[in-house]
């Protein structure tokens, strides 16, 4: 297992605030977060429990952000992802027998993921709410096999926390617009995936003790139409959900600096809307992700 | 007579509670209230759906049971979206405000009865200016926005906003299962679903914070045999 570890000191002020999973940061507070990981994705399209194909990436993943409050209300985050020793596979049968089956490596930076925060005043004490932005460009239109996310991302979220002295409830109502993908296959064929929207709930209760606190992490979200396009075939769906369940530890070694461990898995189900109904038919997107992550509070 | 003067006299009080309160201000509630962000984000949340909803999408029939988060267990959110709660807890606090002559059951069940009456009724309209046709059921053209999702938002944010977060966890939990079901069961798009939701707790919220801005008094008839009277109540 290969990880890219950097440590780095500093001292600064007390830190318990961010064993939160929405730590507020006051004005000029910088936070640098350096993660590892293994990611794997899995797309699967079956017909009466015959896999027609599927697809799957994973590797392991990096991840580094930084986050600057600007203001004791603002504060901007940037997050980069890359992706080393993948392997991406493309399975085909049944129907799409006639398409060959393919093996890749698979690596590269995904484009970086820009996000603002800004915390309304509080209605109550040991309530909060924000409001949150972010935004992914698209920088290229990659290859099957690339890690590059080929597409604009944009979300607008409110999020809300309510804190106790050792308890802490905390969501999201989120609305995702993820623009039109293209895909540039082997052949220099593209597949097209158009755009769509998702949008969904978030639910994370959690425990913080002093130095330590750990979270359930739990989402559902509801997806407009979600539709892909080859030379070689097309899908149509109508509607789509997805369900994640995750866990997230944090732990606080220093008065600045913390390992956080997280757990995150979704299960995605798309309606097909031209396939016959008396075929059983599932169209799945699963991904899986566990991260180990060093973070510290300048 | 004295009957019909004593009703009179209520839906007057109403009417004249406060020097801005009317069935006007309540209409309008989610856009002149705080409300006002819920109706901006739901709506912000409905354009970013309808965005990408392509046009095509009449079915007339069922999703494949693997996109169906509820599977067969939709109907509950079918019955349950159907006012009844709001009915229930509408019907149930007036009841017992009367008889027990608590004021702040006739406060909460009249709330509740006003939010419910004014979400329904956008809804109608919208549904008759729209017609869109429903995914599922496409002879059927009231599927913006979804009625059942108004209903229980509305149940739920006057819920929360009476009884405090607990029981509006509760309750917006329930309102949530309604809300997806329908999705679940054909009945409707996201984008109905959302508008619905974001009527029914614009109004269960904003007709609460006309509640909180004035309304300093209120008269209620009290009947009994052979007459009846008149309890002023004055809020501070």
């Amino acid at each position: 297992m290969k990880f890219i570890i950097l440590l780095f000191l500093f001292s600064n002020t007390y830190a318990f605030e961010y064993l939160s999973i929405l730590p507020k940061l006051e004005k000029g507070q910088k936070v640098l977060t350096f993660s590892s990981g293994l990611y794997s994705q899995e797309k699967t399209y079956e017909k009466d429990s015959q896999v027609i194909d599927l697809t799957n990436q994973e590797g392991y993943l990096q991840k580094f952000t930084y986050q600057k409050a600007h203001s004791d209300r603002f504060s901007y985050e940037i997050e980069f992802s890359v992706l080393v020793a993948g392997k991406y596979n493309e399975t085909y049968s049944g129907d799409l027998s006639f398409i060959d089956d393919k093996k890749h490596s698979s690596y590269g930076l995904r484009e970086p993921l820009f996000k603002s925060y800004y915390w309304l005043e509080s209605p109550k004490a040991n309530f909060n709410h924000i409001l949150f932005a972010s935004f992914r460009p698209k920088l290229t239109e990659p290859k099957a096999h690339e890690f590059y996310s080929g597409r604009n991302e944009i979300t607008l979220s409110y999020l809300y926390i309510y804190q106790d002295k050792h308890f802490e409830v905390s969501g999201e109502l989120f609305s995702t617009l993820y623009g039109k993908k293209e895909i540039v296959l082997d052949s220099g064929a593209e597949d097209t995936i158009e755009s769509f929207t998702e949008v969904g709930l978030k639910f994370n209760p959690g425990i913080i003790l002093d130095n330590f606190s750990i979270h359930i992490l739990s989402t559902y979200s509801s997806m407009t139409d979600y539709n892909t396009a080859n030379k070689d075939f097309q899908r149509s769906s109508d509607k789509g959900y997805a369900v994640e369940i995750g866990v997230r530890t944090n732990w606080k070694y220093s008065k600045n600096k913390g390992l956080t461990f997280s757990y995150l898995e979704r299960e995605t189900y798309f309606n097909s809307i031209e396939e016959d109904i008396t075929r059983n038919i599932e169209y799945e997107d699963d991904s899986e992700e566990y991260m180990l992550s060093w973070w510290i509070l300048l | 007579m004295k009957l019909i003067s004593l009703l009179a006299l209520f839906i007057l009080s109403n009417q004249v509670q406060s020097k801005e309160l009317s069935w006007y201000s309540d209409l309008t509630s989610p856009v002149t209230t705080d409300a006002k962000y819920i109706t901006m984000g739901g709506l912000a949340s409905t354009l970013m759906v309808y965005a990408n909803k392509s046009n095509r999408t009449y079915r007339k029939r069922e999703s494949f049971a693997e996109a169906q988060p509820f599977g067969k267990y939709g109907i509950i959110g079918d019955i349950m979206g159907r006012g009844v709660l709001n009915a229930t807890y509408a019907i149930g606090y007036l009841a017992h405000g009367y008889y027990s002559e608590n004021m702040k059951s006739v406060q909460n069940g009249e709330h509740m009865a006003k939010a419910s009456i004014y979400t329904t009724s956008i809804i109608m309209l919208t549904k008759m200016l729209v017609s869109e046709r429903r995914p599922g059921y496409p002879d059927d053209d009231s599927s913006f926005p979804s009625g059942h999702s108004a209903a229980s938002f509305a149940f739920a944010s006057v819920v929360t906003a009476r009884h405090g977060w607990y029981w509006g966890g509760a309750a917006y939990s329930i309102a949530s299962f309604i809300s997806i079901s329908r999705i679940n069961d054909d009945f409707h798009y996201l984008h109905d679903v959302i508008a619905g939701a974001t009527i029914g707790a614009a109004y269960g919220w904003g007709t609460y914070y006309n509640y909180k801005k004035g309304k300093p008094y209120f008269l209620n008839p009290i009947f009994v045999d052979n007459g009846g009277g008149l309890n002023v109540t004055w809020s501070y």
